[in-house]
Order: structure tokens, then C-alpha cells, then sequence
């Protein structure tokens, strides 16, 4: 696809282009640092264009791209728990540091609450959460992005908003 | 990006009796100025960084890749064996102190291995995911009591979740 027209250097240029923003909130949602989403977001593309030519053109372009951000974002995630000795699902008092941090971060009161609710998920219902909520994301490409049924998602995605709700109006 | 309609999901959130609304709530991030505009220019900077790099090759091997993957793949199935096979002495009350290096070691190699080098492989390779099951499924050491069956099922559900695999279904098979 990408390679058979002359230029696929310009072709890849013209992706990144179009999906560099999606991809790069989806994992600074993840990550929340901006530099850690910068170094992934860079990553993911690295890695797509070197997986180019394995892409099974029955799937959207786009969906593959969020497969990988999202693997990418988890392994991210997953090791700094390593790092910090964490336990597997606690790792949200150092994202939660990292939001404080971060100088690019302005949200307002309401939203910083909702984003600390946010960070008290495990991961995967943080992806869930985030796909949905803030992409405005189909569950039907959701289940193709996480391998998962809608069903599941749907339930995933209620359990969350339950915990958040239950969080910032207690 | 097929998004879904903004009044389906308010309307989701409203039957959840939630107080949430997206449109009020952008998340509170941004980014430096101009990211966005220099961005590509970053990645198409290391794309041609990471193609100018020597390429290890063999004369006669096909890829640089395809040596990389079979490298990792040997050292991961050479672990396993040995983890295996010191499991066992330690059972027979053969093991000591060089163990608990051993089990550091194991952890440090596990956590730090670039998994790309497995994911490239198993794509070359062509299998489907009904075969990456089944060879995980030879595997007897998935469902012990030890700490290595439950980091090694970990890995294999990671994988699962990249090959869009759910973990329901993985455990189902292997069961």
C-alpha cells in the first residue's frame, strides 16, 4: 500500500500528519507527563513505520495506530511500577505527582478532580474510560483497538464512570 | 476517526446518573507551542537517524531482524530451561544461594528484553493466533503456584493483548 507508490517517506509523513494528535492525547492521557508522551508518541510512530508492511489492510489505519500507542503507553506504565516497586494496579500516586508537576498541565479544579478519579482505575479501564469519554470513541472500535468484546467494554466502561462518580461526588 | 455521536454518550452518561459531560471537560493538558507542527519533523528526523545506523549482518541470514528475533527467542527459551530445570533441583533440595542471583537475573532480563524483537517474529512467522495458543499451550509450567508462572502468564497475556487476543478466551483455551 504505502510502498508501492514512489515516495513512501512522504506518504508516512502525511500519517503522522494526520494521526500525530489523536495518538499523542491518547497516551499523554495515559502517561500524563508530556515528556514521557512525547518520547512515546515518537516511539509508536517508529515502530508503525517499521511495521508497515505487516499491517493487514482489513483493519483501519487508524485503530492499528491506537493498538500500538495503547501497548506502548501499558509497557510504559508497567515498567515504572517495576522502577518504583509498585504494586501491578498502584501506580496512580506517582501519576498523580506527575499532574502536579507537569507545567503543562492547566486544568481547571473540576477537571484535575475527574483526572485524579481517573488515575485511581487500573490501566486497562483507564484506556476504556479514556477511548470513550474523551475520543468519543465507538465501543466497536474500541474492541477492535483491545482485542475485546463491546459487551465487555460497556460494562468496563459503566464500572468506571460508577468509581469516578463515586469519587469526585462522594 | 469514526467517533461516536456526542448525544450517545451524554445520553449513556445520563442513564448512568452520572454528572460527568465531556463537553465541559477537555482533561486540562496541553502542550508546548507549536508541538504539533514539529512533531513529524522529529520522527522523520529518527526514522533517517535509526536507517543510517550499521546494520549487523551475516552473510547468508535474511534480515537483521530475523537474527535479532531468533537471538531473543533462544535466550528466552534458555532461561526458561534453566529456570525449569533449577525449580526442579530446588525441590530436590539442591538449591542454594545462587539461586536468589539467578531469580534477579531472570527479572532483570524478563523486564528489560525489547519485545519487539518476539512480536516481529511471531508476525514474520505468519502463525495465526489459534497456533500462538497452541504453542502456549504445550507450555505445562503456565498454571503453578510460583512467582515465574505468574510473570510468565503476565507476558503471555500481554501478548495476547497485542495480538488482540481477549485474556477470557486465552485462559479458556489454556485451561
Amino acid at each position: 500500500m504505502f510502498f508501492e507508490g514512489e515516495n513512501p517517506n512522504y506518504a508516512f509523513n502525511l500519517i503522522v500528519r494526520k494521526y500525530q494528535e489523536p495518538v499523542y492525547w491518547h497516551i499523554r492521557r495515559m502517561v500524563i507527563c508530556h515528556d514521557d508522551a512525547n518520547d512515546i508518541v515518537q516511539d509508536v510512530f517508529f515502530k508503525a513505520w517499521q511495521a508497515l508492511r505487516s499491517f493487514r489492510k482489513e483493519s483501519a489505519l487508524y485503530t492499528w495506530l491506537y493498538r500500538i500507542a495503547t501497548n506502548e503507553a501499558l509497557t510504559f506504565l508497567k515498567k515504572k511500577k517495576k522502577r518504583y516497586f509498585l504494586p501491578i494496579n498502584d501506580v496512580s500516586r506517582i501519576l498523580e505527582e506527575s499532574l502536579e508537576a507537569d507545567v503543562y498541565y492547566d486544568g481547571n479544579e473540576m477537571e484535575k478532580k475527574i483526572q485524579k478519579a481517573i488515575l485511581k482505575l487500573p490501566d486497562k479501564q483507564r484506556v476504556v474510560f479514556n477511548l470513550r469519554y474523551y475520543d468519543e470513541m465507538k465501543y466497536e472500535d474500541m474492541a477492535e483497538i483491545l482485542g475485546t468484546s463491546t459487551g465487555a467494554l460497556k460494562a468496563s466502561y459503566h464500572h468506571a464512570v460508577k468509581k469516578i462518580e463515586k469519587y469526585i461526588n462522594p | 476517526m469514526k467517533k461516536d455521536n456526542k448525544e450517545s454518550i451524554r445520553k449513556e452518561l445520563h442513564e448512568l446518573q452520572s454528572s460527568l459531560d465531556p463537553s465541559k471537560d477537555t482533561g486540562g493538558f496541553r502542550v508546548p507551542d507549536h508541538f504539533f507542527d514539529t512533531l513529524p519533523g522529529n520522527i522523520s528526523n529518527r526514522l533517517s537517524t535509526e536507517n543510517e545506523k550499521p546494520a549487523f549482518a551475516l552473510p547468508g541470514l535474511p534480515t537483521k531482524r530475523l537474527v535479532a528475533s531468533l537471538v531473543s527467542i533462544t535466550l528466552l527459551a534458555g532461561i526458561l530451561f534453566s529456570l525449569f530445570y533449577l525449580q526442579r533441583d530446588q525441590l530436590n533440595g539442591y538449591a542454594d544461594a545462587d539461586y536468589d542471583q539467578l531469580m534477579l537475573d531472570y527479572y532483570a532480563i524478563q523486564f528489560d528484553m525489547d519485545r519487539s524483537a518476539l512480536y516481529d517474529f511471531v508476525l514474520e512467522s505468519g502463525l495465526t493466533p489459534e497456533e500462538i495458543l497452541f504453542e502456549l499451550d504445550r507450555g505445562e509450567f503456565i498454571f503453578g503456584d510460583d512467582v515465574f508462572d505468574e510473570m510468565l502468564l503476565e507476558e503471555i497475556f500481554e501478548q495476547a493483548v497485542y495480538y488482540g487476543i481477549e485474556s477470557n478466551y486465552l485462559l479458556s483455551s489454556l485451561d
